[in-house]
């Protein structure tokens, strides 16, 4: 009889990512690790903070961000190499709420709506930009609510003091209260998009990042509310 | 992870406590020597040093570990000079959110301890000077002793502090498990996913009840010291 002796993890992977990801980053994650001789640890929080502490020398392996800005914004620093970062999956934007009644954006109208700091975070910018576009803007943006993350804009709609928010399609999975009451059309905002880079070149590293890009992990991006690499090429 | 005694959160415990008591180790020193200097000295640069002290209290905590993070980073001005040393660094490890506890509470434990300098009657000192004793041996044996009660409370409550600290640890050290992810953090990362929240409430009840013993703790021991006298 064969006894199954746990593997020894090898060489550790520490990846930097967007805490918005860490879900499905950690199922995927997980998978990898039967595969390889390695442990990966994460360090979740904001893009932006992540992004600074590379730059001042972290010591991550990988960095995955939210959008391009903070890659570009790497490269340029030469803590990233020029053009090798890769797109691992997308994102949208959809009006969560528990309302029963389907009246698709007309609820940003009728009452207070959650929606992230349109200042600084990048679902907020997002939202305000998808809703310029469809010149929405200038008659709700009195009823916006602004929270300094979309998890906080999440818990505001989810305990109803708020009838309706903008958030990522992501953000609903796992949630039985709410629904996307409106999803937006992709092309009405920047697309959103996760790239994931190699700080500190490796073998491992570099094997960790294909994966990401591989049909396997690109189906837990799909169950965890991400759009995958096949549907962003579409759109 | 939602087991109270589960290996995780026995971990993130351990790392708090372990942070927050470096952090005082350190902090309570020099916040002594300085709400000392400052309870019994006026010079030039006096308010210029008051409000430095002060200053981690009203700064956003995102600021000072940015702050932090240049000047103590591996290419930051003062982390640079303390690798090529030392071969010491405190970024990205436990080191790193100890010093972002230490500077975010620094305020709290010194100004408890300033005032407890401040209302000490000047004319014992002043008697123990004619017996003999001279400065240090005064400082030792009347002042620091006479001040001990707010010794402890600025110790207890910069603890407490250090314990629930997230901007500035986030922004220096990052959210590392084991290495740097402290408790605060580590609910922050459990309320970034839809099924974290019974995981992040016992890390709530824990951290509650850790500030609530402490703080307890500091009141108890305060109230048998001003009892004794």
């Amino acid at each position: 009889m064969l006894v199954a002796l746990p593997v020894q993890a090898g060489e550790r992977l520490l990846v930097f990512a967007a805490a918005s990801q860490k879900d499905a980053l950690e199922a995927i994650a997980m998978r990898y690790e039967e595969t390889c001789d390695c442990k990966i640890v994460f360090s979740f929080a904001a893009t932006s903070t992540l992004a600074r502490q590379v730059e001042a020398g972290a010591p991550a392996d990988i960095f995955i961000s939210a959008n391009q800005a903070w890659i570009d914004w790497l490269e340029i620093k030469g803590k990233l190499p020029a053009n090798q970062s890769v797109m691992i999956a997308g994102n949208r934007l959809v009006i969560a709420s528990a309302a029963k009644t389907k009246d698709s954006f007309n609820i940003l109208m009728r009452d207070r709506f959650a929606m992230a700091d349109p200042q600084s975070v990048p679902a907020g910018i997002y939202a305000r930009e998808a809703l310029q576009t469809m010149a929405l803007w200038q008659r709700v943006k009195s009823n916006a609510v602004f929270a300094e993350n979309v998890r906080v804009a999440l818990k505001q709609i989810e305990r109803g003091d708020l009838l309706s928010g903008i958030t990522y399609q992501s953000d609903l999975i796992g949630q039985n209260k709410l629904h996307a009451h409106y999803i937006f059309p992709g092309d009405v905002h920047t697309p959103i998009r996760y790239l994931a880079g190699v700080v500190k070149q490796g073998e491992i590293a570099r094997g960790f990042v294909d994966y990401l890009a591989s049909e396997k992990a690109q189906d837990i991006f799909t169950e965890f509310g991400f759009l995958s690499l096949s549907v962003v090429k579409i759109q | 992870m939602s087991s109270f005694f589960s290996p995780q959160v026995w971990e993130i415990v351990a790392l708090s406590i372990r942070v927050s008591l470096s952090a005082m180790l350190f902090t309570l020193p020099l916040a002594t020597a300085i709400a000392y200097l400052l309870a019994t000295r006026r010079f030039r640069g006096w308010h210029l040093l008051n409000a430095l002290c002060h200053l981690p209290l009203v700064m956003p905590p995102v600021i000072t570990g940015y702050l932090l993070l240049v000047a103590f980073g591996p290419n930051g001005l003062i982390g640079s000079v303390f690798q090529s040393l030392f071969g010491f660094t405190f970024a990205f490890n436990w080191t790193g959110a100890a010093l972002a506890a230490g500077v975010m509470s620094f305020p709290l434990v010194m100004r408890p301890i300033r005032l407890a300098f401040e209302v000490q009657d000047r004319q014992v000192l002043d008697a123990a000077k004619t017996l003999g004793a001279n400065r240090w041996a005064g400082f030792f044996s009347i002042s620091l002793p006479l001040a001990l009660p707010g010794l402890v409370a600025g110790g207890v409550l910069g603890f407490a502090k250090a314990l629930g600290e997230f901007g500035a640890t986030i922004t220096l050290v990052s959210n590392i498990p084991g290495e740097t992810q402290t408790l605060a953090l580590a609910v922050y990362s459990l309320l970034q996913s839809p099924s974290g929240d019974a995981a992040a409430l016992t890390l709530i009840i824990l951290g509650v009840l850790i500030s609530f013993a402490a703080i307890l703790f500091s009141e108890i021991v305060a109230s048998r010291i001003a009892s004794k006298r």
